[in-house]
């Protein structure tokens, strides 16, 4: 309740962003603890090379409904 | 004043009428005359009582998360000396003989810095670097919201005591903006919690996306730099130690590197995050000279004093954000800023640094979330 009454107006979801620098792919998924950037993370379903960590970002729920 | 002139005519057939409508007119008259302070007074009171009530319950939270934080991982602390350490203090230098005062400064601030990471230390037993910052940037906040509630209390209290009207309105204008950003300092706690990258740290995010898969070497405490290549200029590149939730010490690195390692860097380019006025836009990048770095300038003037030293020109990237911005989660716009400021941080090396020569590139900002 309190948790919900002080965060109201920046409720948000956290996104990783991995990238593969051959193919310029993007894979945006939700953010699991112990992502940093440019962190080693997935494999590019193009061309099979490791991607890393570009970016990680938050997106208020209001942006996203 | 209508009414008043209308009274008279309305109420000539019935007295009584008439007296108790000028009645309802004139007694609130005389009450606001006489005691329209005092009821004034009362109302801000009240809502700043309201607000203080609220402060009051955030720095408790605070406190809450961190403790609940630290029980999690398993770690047992002591309460007093806990509650004991959020009351610590430092006392800036006296500044009366202004001569070497940033150098007082520094030696205080450091034994603070110092002082700080031994008590948590000690009052949290972790050998984890990165838990370490956490429950240091943790403790912080905490300590801040400590300090806030305790500042406005005390105006509060005093307002009250001399029914100061004055003192009572500045607080309650103050207030909505504070308690906005007590909210995001107290929000950003989870942030750190997870360990995501605040906004602050786009300065960091920036210079390590340059510095993957570069040879990277350690300078100082929690500072890192490496060097790469752009169109036959040389860029060293250097940021606090990710992804623990540091900031580094940008000014020490700076200095080591341009008085021993490369005494040829013939330009320096601090990327930063940096406060916006109300009304531009969120991750908009501008383009400057000067050093860009915050804090209580003891930094800012070291790097100042370096680069005049050695006639090396300061160009400045900064990402523009508000406070609350950059003390929470980096947002979305902020995060695409990146492919902005490396163009211009391009653009800077290929116009003011000639080829073969060395630029450094420094990330400013708690790189919390961010590797290297
Ligand atoms: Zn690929």
């Amino acid at each position: 309740m309190l948790g919900a009454e002080l965060g109201s107006e920046q409720r948000q979801i956290v996104f990783t962003i991995e990238h593969c620098d051959f193919c310029n792919i993007n894979n945006k998924r939700s953010f699991q603890k112990g992502d940093y950037v440019v962190k080693a993370s997935g494999r590019c379903p193009k061309c099979g090379r490791d991607m890393y960590i570009s970016a990680i970002y938050a997106e208020s729920l209001r942006q996203q409904a | 004043m209508l009414l008043f002139q209308l009274t008279p005519s309305l109420g000539s057939s019935n007295s009584l009428y008439s007296l108790i409508v000028s009645a309802l007119f004139w007694v609130p008259w005389i009450i606001l005359i006489f005691w329209g302070q005092r009821i004034q007074v009362t109302i801000s009171l009240g809502q700043v009582s309201r607000s203080l009530a609220r402060l009051k319950l955030l720095s408790d939270r605070s406190k809450q998360v961190l403790l609940n934080y630290i029980s999690n991982k398993g770690f047992k602390t002591d309460i007093t000396r806990f509650n004991d350490f959020l009351e610590y203090f430092t006392i800036p230098p006296v500044s009366m003989d202004p001569v070497g005062v940033v150098k007082r400064f520094d030696h205080i601030l450091t034994t603070q810095d110092k002082r700080i990471k031994n008590e948590v230390a000690q009052l949290f037993s972790t050998s984890d670097k990165i838990e370490r910052s956490i429950i240091e940037n943790m403790v912080g906040i905490a300590a801040a919201m400590n300090q806030i509630f305790k500042i406005i209390r005390h105006y509060y209290i005093l307002g009250k005591k001399g029914n100061n009207i004055y003192l009572l309105a500045q607080l309650q204008m103050i207030m909505p903006m504070l308690l906005k950003q007590a909210d995001a300092l107290v929000n950003a706690m989870s942030t750190l919690e997870l360990g995501q990258p605040l906004g602050d740290g786009i300065g960091p995010a920036s210079v390590a996306l340059l510095m993957r898969e570069k040879e990277k070497r350690r300078i100082g405490d929690e500072t890192v730099f490496a060097e790469t290549e752009y169109k036959g200029r040389r860029a060293i590149l250097v940021k606090a130690e990710g992804p623990e939730g540091n900031v580094g010490e940008i000014d020490d690195a700076l200095e080591k590197i341009v008085k021993e390692i490369y005494p040829d860097v013939s330009a320096i380019i601090m990327i930063d995050a940096a406060l916006k006025l109300e009304g531009e836009k969120t991750g908009d990048v501008s383009e400057g000279v000067g050093a860009a770095i915050g804090g209580y300038g003891i930094e800012k003037f070291k790097i100042e004093q370096l680069a005049y030293e050695k006639n090396i020109p300061v160009y400045a990237i900064i990402v523009k954000e508000s406070i609350i911005e950059a003390i929470g989660a980096m947002r979305k716009e902020i995060a695409e800023s990146v492919n902005q400021v490396q163009q211009t941080l391009f653009r800077i090396i290929e116009e003011r640094v000639p080829e073969n020569g060395r630029v450094v590139v420094i990330g400013v900002g708690n790189t919390l979330g961010v590797g290297q």
